[in-house]
């Protein structure tokens, strides 16, 4: 089913005259209202005047995860509060969280991108969505809980965890549709063959997202739920859930080209790649008004497929993110960067940032973290509870940092395997790709 | 007044206090009183030596964490109620037992006690007052 078939089977042509009215609307507003974007404009000499169409797109710049701490929490936003009607946050590349915020106008786009996912997935205002994603600074929960809205669908915001209510009300309620993780999918597949309820449940889709995952998890998902699984893409600093999703053909995800338009360039020279190439992924928001962005860097590794869809939608489709160009690591759905855990290592051991290692692995379909950190002599101590009070603080203040949860480990010094000197600082054993 | 204690870290490994003691050993260092408090992940082994400087240097040369500090060391007879008498002065003081290890040896018919409280310099006058005279260096 299609949501909005004006718009998600548009015509190609009339497609880029629409992409190009706006990012022309876009280009000069943030020009206006934006000082990081005006002064990165002004530096390369690009004038708002020499942008008048889609294609004139790679003379812009570039914009980065970094902006948001560097203009944090309100600086790159591009209405006045008082439009500002909701805000998000994330956590950054530190400990320091990010923000960004939506007017009226953008939290109608996001709920009806969301719906032409949940639509995709065979979603109508007949069904019980389990939306099991967490609600909060999250943008999963209200997410999709808004565009589950916008179909009329009966909403279930259960949130996340506290398997054993997930599994009641699915059976109780008579839940349709389920949306989480995919990892949390797993275990709630793993779950209901426990509970021995899978006749009981009336589940017939899911949408899954937020996290990376396999076609062996889609399967193993399937079949463990009896449902089809369908995936969503998006990220907080574009909009959140609903960027991209898959139609009922699963062969990439239709990005809302309506709204975003994508890039793929090479990470490291800044060049766009020729159109099927792999490498980084670009976005650049046409319509947000609350927070917008130009050609912001995701990290994200992947490629575009510009082959019209059996489905009739002729909005491209992006693969699959098959990697990321930083270190940042996804874990229980949540954006982990080591820096985060370096910084909280580095605060606790006052001047010395302790030798540590992050091990990320996933066991019972669950993301594991754990952190060695090498005993040093500033962390020693000759009793053992100041020792289990350090084990504490380091634990914590991960947990505050990124909200989720890490085992610490404290290790013998120079155990932490080094090559050529340098101690591998991530060792990810989970097999995503 | 303090005697020098070595605290070893001891990562949860097999053959870790093992490998401690033969750099020790090998070492001719003389441990004179031992004790390991254990945890589920990594134990701490508090050590009264012959030489805690040098000591030290071979273990951290060794790849091991270790730290020295202020420990009373507290002679005492070995008979029944020779400990309890000690610790029942510091009760009296209002002085908290951090932990503590005792052995026999020294002197004939001696023992002794290694211990660390919360107030170690009230600690150590109480003792003194009472005729107990801590140790100032390993025995």
């Amino acid at each position: 089913m299609i949501l909005n078939p004006k718009i998600e089977t548009m015509p190609r042509d009339e497609l880029k005259k629409l992409q190009s009215e706006r990012l022309v609307w876009q280009v000069n507003r943030m020009y206006e209202r934006v000082e990081c974007f005006r002064n990165r404009m002004d530096v390369m000499g690009v004038k708002p005047s020499d942008i008048k169409s889609i294609d004139d797109l790679h003379l812009l710049p570039f914009s980065y995860k970094k902006d948001l701490r560097d203009y944090y929490p309100y600086g790159l936003f591009a209405e006045p509060m008082e439009n500002i009607k909701r805000v998000h946050a994330s956590s950054g590349t530190t400990g320091k969280q990010i923000v960004v915020g939506y007017t009226e106008n953008d939290l109608k786009n996001w709920a009806e991108t969301v719906a032409r996912a949940l639509t995709a997935a065979g979603a109508d205002k007949n069904d019980f969505i389990q939306n099991a994603f967490g609600y909060g600074f999250f943008t999963g929960g209200l997410g999709i809980h808004d565009g589950a809205s916008l179909i009329g669908s009966t909403v279930i915001p259960i949130s996340a965890g506290n398997t054993q209510r997930q599994i009641t009300t699915m059976v109780d309620f008579g839940s349709t549709m389920i949306t989480c993780t995919p990892s949390y999918a797993m275990y709630l597949a793993e779950a209901v063959a426990e509970a021995g309820v899978k006749n009981q449940i009336k589940l017939k889709a899911g949408v899954f997202g937020a996290e990376p995952w396999t076609e062996d998890m889609r399967h193993a998902i399937e079949q463990g739920l009896g449902i089809k699984a369908y995936d969503i893409y998006g990220l907080s600093e574009i909009q959140g859930p609903g960027v991209s999703y898959e139609c009922e053909y699963q062969c990439g995800m239709h990005i809302c080209e309506d709204l975003f338009v994508a890039e793929i360039i090479d990470p490291d020279t800044g060049e766009v790649l020729p159109e099927g190439s792999t490498g980084e992924l670009v976005f650049t928001t046409l319509a947000k008004e609350g927070f917008p962005v130009i050609r912001y860097r995701t990290r994200d590794i992947c490629s575009l497929n510009y082959e019209p869809c059996r489905c009739g939608r002729t909005h491209i489709r992006m693969n699959k993110p098959t990697g990321r160009s930083d270190d940042m690591l996804i874990i229980r759905g949540v954006n982990v960067f080591p820096s985060q855990i370096e910084e909280v290592l580095l605060n606790v051991g006052g001047a010395v940032t302790p030798n540590y290692q992050i091990i990320v692995d996933r066991v019972n379909n669950t993301d594991t973290l754990d952190v060695n950190v090498e005993m040093s002599e500033e962390f020693m101590h000759d009793e053992v509870s100041s020792i289990a009070n350090l084990e504490k603080t380091i634990v914590d203040k991960i947990r505050s940092t990124l909200g989720i949860g890490a085992k610490v480990h404290l290790v013998n010094p120079k155990s932490i395997t080094r090559s050529e000197g340098k101690a591998k600082r991530v060792i990810d054993n989970r097999k995503l790709h | 007044m303090f005697v020098k204690q070595l605290t070893i870290f001891v990562e949860n490994k097999f053959g870790r206090v093992a490998d401690i003691l033969e750099t020790l050993g090998s070492n001719h260092v003389d441990i004179k009183a031992l004790s390991i408090a254990d945890t589920t992940d990594y134990g701490l082994m508090r050590m009264i030596v012959s030489d805690p400087a040098k000591a030290k240097e071979l273990l951290v040369e060794a790849g091991v964490t270790v730290k020295i500090t202020d420990a009373i060391a507290v002679p005492l007879d070995h008979t029944p109620g020779g400990l309890s008498k000690i610790i029942a002065l510091l009760k009296t003081e209002g002085i908290s037992v951090r932990y503590l290890y005792a052995f026999v040896g020294g002197k004939e018919n001696g023992a002794c006690v290694v211990m660390k409280t919360d107030k170690p310099e009230d600690t150590v006058t109480v003792l003194s007052q009472n005729g107990i005279k801590p140790l100032s260096s390993a025995f």
